[in-house]
């Protein structure tokens, strides 16, 4: 997919499950807004294609029951916040009892009753988010996408619009989210997918990008013990005075790890699977592509 | 359609452009009152307001005809930023990910600002046509033919405005081109009297080429008053700027439809 003569999207290919919490990651100008507006059908697909539920984004019935906070959005300033849910709303041929009783259920739910009546040109950031994300739920979505929901929001506000996203996961629905705060998609995400310069470096679920499933940790009174780890069990990567960190052979060789520091007379009190946060994960997923790319 | 017509209705009383019909109506009404205490005199001769429509054909037709041409002005102008406006970054994506065909959200669109803005023109003019009938005592036939002709003009500006507005995305080169095709058009009215005066086959051709193809707005206003006069009408001015306005139409759907943002 070209933007002039900016290839903007590169050979990436990926699918959403139902019911699941897909984030996309990538640096700045990575290519994730491309990719939500070309699933949109907001930017047209140079070549390749995309599906929403099988019907392709030029179809506009591929956005019915589809909801979408954009990123940097402008809203239409003379509205106010129910107005703008109430166009949304007639957008998707809500009748008049539904108008009203999303619209109330939303403002609620945002947090953003109090203002329903006010100008979105008067409205801060924080509300303009608030209201964005009511909007994008007007349609009670089967599948929302979300760029950048929290930007600009206070902590409160964060964990408010993630909660929404975990109630809208709860009722089966399936979310595509966008963002740059990669603590939030740790927490919320179940799959992720990373981009750099509009190429796919990876798909993998939160906890697979986040475990190292071959290391270990484990936490004992080593004090001055030479602890020595044979070849077949695996290799030491580090240690300390109270922390051994492993990398196994298999991880089931991690017993006899844990015999031979126990014929030592070394009390254990911690063994775990070493985690790395999803921020390391996505460092090291770019690094590798910003080498490739400097070579 | 009822969404995107309440919200071009709400953007058009934000926007208070209400309020500048609202003072040229004031201003019009000011002048029929102005009118009616004056002594007119035609060659020395003082007339009386009642029997002009039997002396002058219908004054009050010309003096409604030129307040609507006024009010039709300001609405393409007024109107001029509101397809741009729609499409803006961070605004085209909220309008274009609602699940409605791209054509179907620009002929809603269009619609909605033809209805919205050709009823504030109906309103200004019925107040103006009851105030005069009022105040001078003239009641003339033929509002109907006028209003009628007056808002397919409005459509046929829209029709100019939405397609630069798609095509450029600016409400400046929106008015801009409206204003452009305007002073072409009044000046094509005279293409004979251009190709007389150059005196060559090629300058013709083109003049009366482009005649034929630029809307002929001006001359639909006069059509207003041979109608009210009851004169033999010349329908190819409406006829043409019809057909000229049903190609942009068409031009500017196609090309939304097809149009990244």
């Amino acid at each position: 997919m070209r933007k002039g003569d900016i290839v903007a999207l590169d050979g990436v290919s990926l699918s959403v499950t139902e019911g699941e919490i897909f984030a996309l990651l990538g640096p700045n100008g990575a290519g994730k807004t491309t990719l939500l507006r070309a699933v949109l059908g907001i930017t047209s697909i140079t070549s390749g294609s995309a599906t929403v539920r099988g019907i392709p984004p030029s179809d506009s019935r591929s956005r019915v029951g589809v909801g979408y906070l954009p990123e940097n959005h402008r809203f239409p300033g003379h509205l106010t916040g129910l107005g703008l849910l109430e166009l949304t709303g007639r957008m998707h041929r809500l009748d008049r009892s539904q108008l009203d009783q999303r619209s109330e259920e939303l403002l609620e739910l945002t947090g953003m009753s109090r203002w329903s009546d006010m100008k979105l040109r008067k409205y801060s950031k924080g509300m303009l988010q608030r209201i964005g994300l009511a909007q994008a739920l007007m349609p009670d979505p089967d599948l929302l996408f979300l760029d950048e929901p929290t930007d600009g929001v206070d902590p409160v506000g964060r964990a408010d619009i993630r909660q929404v996203m975990t109630r809208v996961r709860e009722e089966g629905k399936t979310i595509v989210l966008n963002s740059h705060l990669l603590s939030e998609v740790e927490t919320v995400a179940d799959r992720v997918a990373i981009l750099s310069r509009g190429r796919l470096m990876k798909v993998a679920t939160v906890e697979e990008l986040t475990s190292r499933a071959s290391q270990y940790e484990i936490e004992a009174e080593f004090g001055n013990t030479l602890i020595t780890v044979p070849d077949e069990v695996g290799k030491l990567v580090a240690l300390s005075s109270r922390r051994l960190v492993v990398e196994l052979v298999d991880p089931i060789r991690i017993n006899d790890l844990i015999d031979n520091i126990r014929m030592k007379r070394i009390a254990i009190r911690t063994v775990k699977p070493l985690k790395v946060t999803l921020e390391q994960s996505f460092l090291e997923a770019v690094a590798g592509d910003n080498e490739e790319a400097s070579q | 359609m009822r969404g995107i017509l309440i919200d071009t209705l709400v953007e058009l009383l934000d926007r208070r452009v209400v309020w500048v019909y609202a003072v040229v109506t004031v201003i019009a009404i000011f002048v029929i009152v102005a009118t009616s205490s004056a002594n007119l005199q035609i060659q020395g001769e003082e007339i009386d307001l009642s029997n002009m429509n039997d002396q002058l054909g219908n004054p009050l037709m010309m003096g409604v005809n030129a307040f609507a041409y006024v009010l039709v002005f300001l609405s393409v102008m007024a109107s001029a930023g509101s397809i741009p406006g729609m499409l803006v970054k961070g605004r085209a994506e909220y309008y274009l990910s609602q699940p409605l065909p791209r054509t179907s959200l620009i002929m809603r669109k269009l619609l909605s600002l033809w209805l919205v803005y050709s009823g504030l023109v109906v309103s200004c003019v019925a107040v103006i046509w009851v105030v005069a009938g009022i105040v001078l005592g003239l009641f003339g036939h033929g509002l109907l033919w006028l209003l009628l002709i007056h808002i397919l003009s409005l459509a046929i500006w829209l029709c100019v405005t939405a397609c630069a507005g798609v095509v450029a995305g600016s409400a400046a080169m929106s008015m801009m081109a409206a204003f452009v095709v305007w002073v072409f058009q009044r000046i094509l009215v005279f293409h004979e009297e251009i190709a007389a005066f150059a005196d060559s086959k090629p300058i013709e051709y083109t003049v009366t080429g482009l005649y034929h193809l630029f809307p002929k707005t001006g001359q639909m206003y006069d059509l207003v008053e041979t109608l009210v006069s009851g004169r033999p009408a010349d329908w190819m001015p409406l006829y043409s700027s019809l057909l000229l306005a049903t190609v942009l139409l068409s031009v500017t759907c196609r090309i939304f439809e097809h149009k990244s943002y």
